[in-house]
């Protein structure tokens, strides 16, 4: 009975618990079981993937020809909405397929005019607007003038040098003058080339975005386009069909003759 | 009564003894012989046959390649196997000293693999492909086995026997068997070019039936076209121009000309290919009028354009139709058809398009009375600088309305005067508005309102530099006269998406 006792009082001891170690411990975040799961969610995940974009690409091959010929006959017609649309379901097609043919890359080059062409500025008021705003204290561009685009052809002032090209087009608006800068790489490695036939004149297009106010050092206004969105023009018909007209021929021989060869420097370009 | 128990065991038993004498009638490989590893313990006893090439000879044991297993056999029996390449073993499977050995029963001289396929191939008459492919399988498999290049190469011979008895088999309007083909060609490692020469083939009987659809089936075309991309090498990319010796073959016998190419050479008959149909596809669409050249020659210089000659020719058809509609064109519209003739050295044409053009508004104009007559007499001198029609209008209208100052202000700067009635011409012509000297700090006789024509000619000529902009209201130009940093003129005009032609709206100067 003593002995019974003896034995009880030792199981009722506490067990000593050395200072620092936690009775309770958190389970494993990575058991077997987790893993499985895990591994066969991602192999299903990638599946998936696999099979929709193979999809992606058999839908993309066929949308290729189908919409790059709406697109063109939207074109032709001046239908800036619908060409802008098809041929970029084309180049999302070429894109996808990674394309870097002949053809792909007119699809490219359209699709940059039909969009250009389709969110044109809607005239050039808005720095008379900015000139008129400012003579008040508060001139600012319009939130709805900013990053549409312009299709400017005209001469660079400064083709050499890092700094941004400067458009020889001296406007003035109320009294304000205005200067446009586009910091764009192919602008001004365009200019450099044309300056060879004589003049550093390039055609290209970019987004409005911002006008910087004068300032005491410069008493221009300048209207900056986005140079990250600076392309150059390289078709007649688009340019034609968004408003260029020219009744001399040797004028608008000319303008081909730098549409040409601004194609071949884009299709020379890395 | 049939006692069904007894008939089962029976036939188990017929069965049974008709697989092992099967089995015993067919040797092993040594390939198969070590596939069964496994079971080599449970196997100690049994009387195996096995067949392989000689490795080892000599010592009372012979070993064969890739078999671990040494075969025992007395020096009666390896005499006869000395020098021979393979031979068939018939012993029993034992263990020696915890080792496995064969103990040979009975060994027979085999011919060679070579020899094999030599009479396997021998003994065919009128052969299947099939049994060129079983054939070309086994000699696979041992060329594998053996790392035999010989018998590969014999296996591959075997292969390209079963594909081109197969090839002349299918039927002439067979593409997909063609297709089909091409891919029995990948899988058995036969030769690119005879793969390419199925498809090219299996490629162009799809377009000599497509072809000969009328109307020509264009969403078939389209998809065969984006066939041929995928399928044909260099089939998009354009060539330096398309003509020649080996055009003209490729036109006459595309199949024969293929097969006799290098494949640098079918890269280029590839393009030949899709041209064709590229082309084919693009003059289904055209207009016998001409009316829509422009889209045309769009298509070919985008898709095929090693055709620009054939695009150019679609576009001056273009052209002409406009001539053709010149009566009902703009002003606009028709002076620039103008330009787009006289820039082709076509001045013929340009000034028909001019004159049908200004005779289609005589009708109208002359209703206009002496204004109409005054208008029709600006259009005949400044679009065909016909003077004399021009007088002649001009004076018609001065009888109509001797009042109408404008009327008789033109011909007197033409030089006319009236004498008792008649205008007659006494000085030579001077233009209304005198053309200034250039005067770069200053505007000259430029005004506002002017058009761009006329305020070239105040100018005196075109502008050091000019800048134009597009937006969706129009166009603005600005003209610069001058040299940059100096105190330049600059002249803005602007024209609007309705009234195209560019009117001055601001003159001043730069600093």
């Amino acid at each position: 009975m003593k002995s019974g006792r003896a034995a009880a009082a030792v199981e009722d001891k506490p067990v000593p618990v050395p200072d620092g170690i936690l009775l309770e411990t958190r389970s494993r975040l990575l058991t077997p079981f987790r893993l499985v799961v895990f591994i066969i969610l991602l192999i299903g995940t990638f599946t998936i993937w696999g099979i929709w974009h193979r999809q992606q690409v058999n839908a993309a091959r066929a949308n290729v020809m189908v919409a790059n010929e709406a697109g063109m006959k939207a074109l032709e017609e001046g239908d800036f909405v619908v060409a802008s649309r098809e041929l970029s379901r084309a180049r999302d097609a070429v894109d996808l397929l990674q394309r870097t043919d002949a053809e792909a890359n007119s699809i490219r080059r359209h699709c940059r005019e039909a969009v250009a062409g389709q969110h044109l500025a809607s005239s050039f008021e808005f720095l008379a607007d900015y000139a008129a705003q400012s003579r008040r204290g508060n001139g600012r561009l319009a939130a709805r003038d900013r990053n549409t685009w312009l299709i400017l052809d005209a001469t660079i002032s400064n083709p050499e040098g890092a700094e941004p090209a400067i458009v020889d087009m001296p406007l003035q608006f109320e009294g304000m003058r205005f200067r446009i800068e586009v910091d764009s790489a192919i602008v001004k490695a365009a200019a450099q080339h044309e300056q060879a036939t004589g003049k550093a004149r390039v055609l290209f297009a970019a987004q409005i975005s911002e006008i910087r106010a004068p300032t005491a050092g410069d008493s221009d206004a300048v209207l900056v386009l986005n140079g990250k969105s600076a392309f150059l023009w390289t078709n007649l018909n688009t340019y034609s069909a968004l408003g260029y007209f020219e009744e001399r021929p040797e004028a608008l021989q000319l303008t081909q003759d730098l549409l040409a060869r601004q194609l071949e420097f884009v299709q020379g370009a890395p | 009564m049939i006692r069904w128990p007894t008939v089962l065991i029976t036939l188990f038993v017929i069965g049974t003894v008709t697989t092992v004498a099967g089995a015993a009638d067919t040797a092993w490989s040594v390939e198969s012989f070590n596939r069964r590893k496994p079971d080599w313990d449970q196997l100690v006893g049994a009387t195996i046959r096995m067949e392989g090439r000689v490795s080892l000879l000599g010592g009372g044991q012979i070993r064969l390649i890739k078999c671990e297993v040494p075969i025992r056999a007395p020096e009666t029996m390896t005499r006869s196997v000395r020098g021979r390449d393979s031979i068939e073993v018939t012993g029993h499977l034992k263990r020696d000293n915890n080792r496995l050995v064969i103990e040979a029963d009975r060994i027979r001289v085999l011919p060679s693999d070579l020899k094999e396929f030599d009479s396997r191939t021998a003994r065919l008459r009128m052969p299947k492909p099939s049994e060129w492919y079983d054939i070309g399988d086994w000699a696979l498999e041992r060329s594998t086995f053996y790392d035999d290049e010989e018998l590969a190469k014999k296996a591959t011979s075997a292969f390209e026997h079963g594909v081109n008895i197969e090839w002349r088999g299918l039927d002439a309007a067979d593409a997909a068997g063609r297709f089909e083909l091409a891919q029995k060609v990948a899988r058995y490692n036969l030769p690119e070019p005879l793969r390419m020469e199925l498809i090219h083939e299996g490629d162009r009987i799809l377009w000599t039936t497509a072809a000969r659809t009328t109307p020509l089936d264009k969403e078939v075309v389209t998809k065969l076209l984006a066939k041929l991309v995928e399928d044909l090498p260099g089939a998009s990319q354009p060539l330096a121009s398309i003509k020649g010796e080996l055009k003209d073959r490729y036109d006459r016998e595309p199949l024969s000309a293929y097969r006799d190419s290098a494949e640098d050479v079918r890269v280029q008959l590839h393009r030949f290919f899709y041209t064709s149909v590229q082309l084919t596809l693009i003059l289904e669409d055209a207009a016998k009028d001409g009316r829509n050249g422009d889209e045309i020659a769009m298509r070919i210089d985008m898709f095929v354009p090693e055709y620009r000659k054939l695009a150019d020719q679609y576009r001056l058809q273009k052209l002409n139709w406009r001539l053709k509609q010149a009566a009902v064109a703009t002003r606009p519209e028709i002076v620039q058809l103008a330009a787009e003739f006289r820039a082709r050295s076509l001045p013929d044409q340009a000034t028909k398009a001019l004159t049908r053009w200004v005779k289609a508004q005589e009708p109208r104009l002359r209703q206009d009375g002496a204004l109409g007559l005054l208008q029709l007499a600006d259009e005949q001198l400044s679009l065909l600088q016909d003077e004399r029609s021009a007088v002649a209008l001009l004076v018609e209208a001065n009888k109509r309305d001797p009042t109408f100052a404008d009327v008789t202000d033109k011909l007197k700067s033409l030089g006319y005067s009236n004498i008792g009635g008649t205008w007659t011409r006494m000085t030579p012509a001077i233009p209304l508005t005198p053309v200034p000297e250039v005067n770069t700090t200053l505007p000259g006789a430029v005004a506002v309102g002017m058009n761009a024509t006329a305020a070239r000619d105040a100018m005196g000529g075109d502008a050091n530099s000019i800048a134009r902009v597009l937006t969706r209201g129009g166009v603005t130009e600005v003209w610069s006269y001058g040299v940059p940093g100096s105190s330049r003129l600059i002249i803005r005009l602007e024209g609007t998406r309705l009234t195209p032609d560019l009117r001055v709206v601001e003159i001043a100067n730069e600093r």
